[in-house]
């Protein structure tokens, strides 16, 4: 398991152990995405690039820009994520994705989820790391977080019904996150060690 | 300006189905949606030959030999959550014959000039001689040009019976005629046929990076359409 895998640290309820590695290795190893109209995506991220969208205490926390507290194997950067999104479920009629995150919760601490996040679109993007207030996750899946829980921040033009469109960020609990075989052999390899490290304790 | 005016996802899965159990109760009662997206589901049609329903986001389309799971709003991982949910979990003995990701979306370019240049570009109307001719007119509703075009790449690296196809169209959701419609389709095809739980890995390894290149080749169209 590589810095990135060991990162991610997988919660009982959502075990999903070498999977999203192996997903990630993928995208990072795949050629950039110029994202519908590079120049439009840049406007518009230097449109909205004046701060994170909330205060953002680092104590306790890693702070990024403090390189010596930094995993040396993993560039970690806070993902300026601008006030301007507004979030909402999901379900209007989305007319284009500008990002997508893959997400895996780190920790909650008060009202804030800390999560390791990699872009699903732009394959040269670093591990970043993000923070979003509890309260931007919609009531009900809200106690279903907790550290390794998996899910996706999109954010999209959608359109509403009086034609205006408005850019927004979609939160997605990926909560019946698809097993494949290598999730079960890799689950079935861990409670295997586990219950030979049990028997070996008990002699 | 943003140059996409809309954009989907459908798996479509090829095989022998049972569409009367289909329905928003049992995807519910499975744990595939919440109870909220069952209270809100719109029923269409459940029947032994046909189900179609949907709920915010998600539209169902179940025939006997066909199941197509749509999106039509992110978060479009969602359907592949969905349909390995109920291929691998719940229907994981169903066979398959092939699976198709699928991913389109209505391009918006500058006007019906740039379109019609679009059009000509990748369909050249002089290798048609004389018929060629008629399809020029300065008058968008007398110019003619492809209503359909279609490309097949074979996707080697799954397999010899696996392919990408991409499908252009004059797009019918911009008024002013300027849009183009891309469809790009990502079939897998073992050349046999398979349980459902077979084919997880592929669908859920291949969803991902199909959409990625499915938006690459949109963001092509999109470069070349109003670079012409």
């Amino acid at each position: 398991m590589n810095a990135v895998a060991e990162k991610f640290r997988i919660s009982e309820a959502f075990p999903n152990p070498d999977k999203d590695v192996e997903a990630v290795s993928f995208q990072l190893d795949t050629k950039d995405l110029a994202f519908w109209d590079a120049e439009n995506i840049a406007r518009s991220v230097k449109r909205y690039k004046f701060q994170p969208r909330t205060t953002f205490s680092y104590e306790n926390k890693i702070d990024p820009t403090d390189i010596s507290k930094v995993d040396s194997e993993v560039d970690q950067v806070l993902i300026s994520f601008p006030a301007v999104f507004s979030t909402r479920s999901y379900g209007e009629k989305a007319i284009n994705t500008l990002q997508e995150w893959e997400c895996v919760v780190r920790e909650i601490v008060d009202d804030t989820v800390f999560a390791d996040a990699i872009s699903v679109i732009d394959s040269n993007s670093e591990l970043q790391f993000l923070e979003i207030p509890l309260s931007d996750f919609s009531p009900d899946d809200a106690p279903l977080l907790s550290e390794g829980v998996i899910f996706r921040l999109i954010v999209a033009f959608t359109r509403r019904a009086n034609g205006s469109s408005h850019r927004e960020c979609i939160i997605y609990i990926r909560k019946i996150l698809p097993r494949v075989k290598e999730d079960i052999e890799d689950i079935v390899d861990m409670l295997t060690l586990e219950f030979r490290d049990a028997t070996t304790c008990e002699r | 300006m943003d140059y996409v005016e809309g954009q989907g996802v459908v798996i479509v899965s090829n095989g022998t189905f049972n569409p009367s159990i289909f329905h928003p109760s049992w995807l519910n009662a499975n744990g595939l949606i919440t109870d909220d997206e069952a209270a809100a589901a719109q029923l269409n049609l459940v029947h032994a030959e046909i189900a179609q329903f949907q709920i915010p986001g998600v539209r169902f389309d179940i025939q006997t030999e066909r199941a197509a799971i749509h999106g039509s709003a992110e978060p479009f991982v969602q359907i592949m959550d969905i349909w390995a949910q109920l291929f691998g979990r719940l229907l994981p003995h169903t066979i398959l014959d092939n699976v198709g990701i699928n991913y389109w979306a209505h391009i918006k370019l500058k006007d019906w000039a740039q379109r019609q240049r679009l059009g000509r570009l990748l369909a050249p109307i002089e290798p048609w001689g004389e018929f060629g001719q008629q399809l020029e007119s300065e008058d968008k509703e007398l110019a003619g040009g492809f209503s359909t075009l279609s490309m097949r790449a074979v996707n080697i690296q799954v397999s010899a019976s696996s392919a990408i196809n991409i499908t252009l169209q004059p797009s019918n959701k911009l008024a002013d005629q300027s849009g183009v419609f891309v469809y790009i389709n990502h079939h897998y095809d073992f050349d046999e046929k398979k349980p459902a739980s077979d084919w997880i890995e592929t669908v859920v390894d291949g969803f991902d990076p199909a959409i990625k290149y499915s938006r690459d080749i949109v963001t092509h169209f999109i470069e070349l359409g109003r670079s012409t």
